[in-house]
């Protein structure tokens, strides 16, 4: 059981392996924290498409629900 | 002359080609076919999320599986909605099967006095027309192509008998989700009867009959032969792998993903050279149906991957509910010095390992439900010690907490009193014929166990604050006719 959170100055569709999970802030602005099962996966923001990188593999491990692995994506 | 006549015609009938069982996909399309997301969402409650897993164990659990499904169909709740409308998945094996895809294909008419008695007084004792069959002339002919074995007969039964020759294709937009659980003999895996699992063999699943998905789950070894499907895959049909599958076959996974990555690779590995795929007993991988669910509750690999719509905020309560049928036969091995013999061994080997594996499958769900918890349970606490030692300072929120019920109904639920009742039903055998009363016996079973149940009603009070417990009983004349032949019915 892994818990991730996508960083990025905007609220953006969070998808992994290609599958959506749901945007990455709350309404009020705040990180939404997500599982994710343990292992590797590759990280994307949806659209529109002005982060970077445009994905990003990551073994995700040794997470907890207070220590998420923060996946960070800068705007372009 | 009529001799050499009659030999002539078996042989023109023996090399005559068997239809496929399963045939090609023409291209790849990973949005299309029988797969979880292409099915209406109209009916079910996106909000909750019901699993159903159905074990294995013949008429014995056809039955108990039948039950089961009555006693949701009569918990009703909120807007007086019974709670078997929001199931959206049934997972089954062997057994269960046959109710698992009897009620995917005609669940109105299965719960009709009629269709009742129909299905639990016909349709689940093909055993004695399986013998018929293969008493006939007529099938040791077609016994003779090679392309035709005991389990195309069992297949062709069904299909004429119980699933009025439906195909995959008329479960089609509309739920619950079918997953028929047969196991893959080179693996040692399950294998699905879904689009996602056809999709490696590059085969369409729509036009491959239930019936056969169904017999592929209960082919118990020895008693039927393997059901062969044929892998198109080298022919291609220009599959493209999904990126969890390219991700999962890293050596960087836990060593269970890893492993599941790998087994789904080999279908299309043209070095693996798997043309055919011979299918046995689902029971033998899981017998209790469980395993899918179980990577779809804890991976987002799944094709119905539940962590999926718990991120995206669709789904609040997940509740996985268990008809585990298994049986405890009385041995009188302890008390001898003599070692059982080779029916006895081969008994314990068919079903001893079973029985461990799917204790640990149902173990693995409610522990898994646990630590989700407690995780929830955690953040809320330290955000609310932090809010109050640190004002503007915040955590992360969470996605949207769910809330996890795991229910097994077996017959282990009959404890003190009812124990009588626990020994008969645990003494049933495993066969695909009952007597009336021994079904009945299940079926009645089944429904006091979920009725009764703690955890059960706990999800129901979750679900609906307004929830009140009902009472359920079995009739004890029942009790004595099902069980006079039982070693627990003479005592």
């Amino acid at each position: 059981m892994g818990w991730v959170i996508a960083e990025f100055p905007e609220t953006r569709e969070i998808l992994v392996d290609d599958k959506p999970q749901g945007p990455n802030r709350w309404p009020n602005g705040e990180y939404r924290t997500i599982i994710i099962d343990d292992g590797d996966h590759t990280f994307r923001l949806g659209p529109p498409p002005d982060g970077t990188p445009a994905a990003q593999k990551l073994v995700v491990e040794k997470t907890s629900v207070l220590a998420p692995l923060h996946v960070v994506f800068t705007k372009v | 002359m009529r001799a050499s006549a009659v030999v002539a015609v078996a042989l023109l009938l023996a090399g005559c080609a068997t239809p496929r069982v399963n045939n090609k996909l023409a291209t790849f399309d990973g949005t299309s076919g029988y797969r979880y997301d292409t099915l209406s969402k109209d009916g079910t409650g996106d909000d909750l999320f019901v699993i159903l897993a159905f074990s294995g164990g013949g008429t014995r659990a056809a039955a108990f599986s039948y039950g089961v499904m009555e006693a949701l169909r009569d918990a009703r709740h909120t807007t007086n909605r019974p709670l078997l409308d929001d199931v959206d998945v049934i997972s089954s094996v062997s057994g269960g099967s046959f109710t698992a895809a009897y009620d995917a294909l005609f669940r109105d008419a299965m719960f009709t006095d009629q269709g009742r008695e129909v299905y639990l007084h016909e349709k689940i004792h093909p055993q004695d027309q399986l013998v018929r069959r293969a008493l006939w002339p007529a099938s040791w002919f077609k016994l003779l192509s090679r392309d035709y074995d005991r389990i195309n007969l069992a297949a062709d039964l069904y299909d004429e008998t119980i699933f009025e020759g439906k195909t995959f294709a008329a479960l089609m937009g509309k739920k619950p989700y079918l997953i028929l659980n047969a196991t893959d003999m080179s693996l040692g895996q399950r294998f699905e009867f879904t689009q996602d699992q056809f999709d490696l063999l590059c085969s369409d699943l729509s036009s491959v009959k239930v019936a056969s998905g169904v017999a592929a789950s209960s082919a118990f070894p020895g008693l039927l032969s393997p059901l062969t499907l044929e892998s198109f895959a080298a022919e291609g049909c220009s599959y493209r792998e999904p990126l969890w599958l390219t991700n999962a076959k890293s050596p960087d996974n836990p060593a269970r993903r890893w492993k599941r990555g790998l087994d789904a690779a080999s279908y299309q590995d043209e070095k693996a050279d798997r043309r055919f795929i011979h299918l046995l007993d689902g029971g033998l991988a899981d017998n209790i149906g469980l395993r899918g669910p179980y990577v779809a509750l804890t991976s987002n690999d799944s094709g119905w991957g539940v962590i999926q719509k718990i991120n995206q905020g669709v789904i609040s309560r997940v509740v996985v509910v268990t008809a585990n049928a298994k049986t405890k036969h009385k041995t009188a091995w302890d008390q001898r010095r003599d070692a059982p013999g080779l029916l006895s061994v081969l008994g314990f080997v068919t079903s001893g390992p079973m029985d461990n594996y799917s204790f640990d499958s149902v173990q693995l769900v409610t522990d898994y439900f646990d630590r989700l918890r407690e995780s929830f349970q955690d953040f809320t606490a330290c955000k609310t010690l932090l809010e109050a030692r640190c004002p503007g300072a915040t955590l992360p929120g969470l996605a949207r907490p769910a809330d996890f019920h795991a229910i097994e109904i077996s017959f282990e639920g009959f404890r003190g009193a009812d124990d009588r009742v626990r020994r008969c039903l645990e003494e049933l055998p495993t066969t695909f014929k009952l007597s009336r009363d021994q079904v009945e016996l299940l079926r009645r079973a089944a429904y006091v166990l979920v009725t009764t149940s703690a955890s059960f009603n706990a999800a129901m009070k979750a679900i609906d604050a307004r929830w009140t417990p009902r009472d359920a009983a079995i009739d004890p004349a029942l009790v004595a006719r099902a069980c006079a032949a039982t070693t627990s019915g003479t005592r």
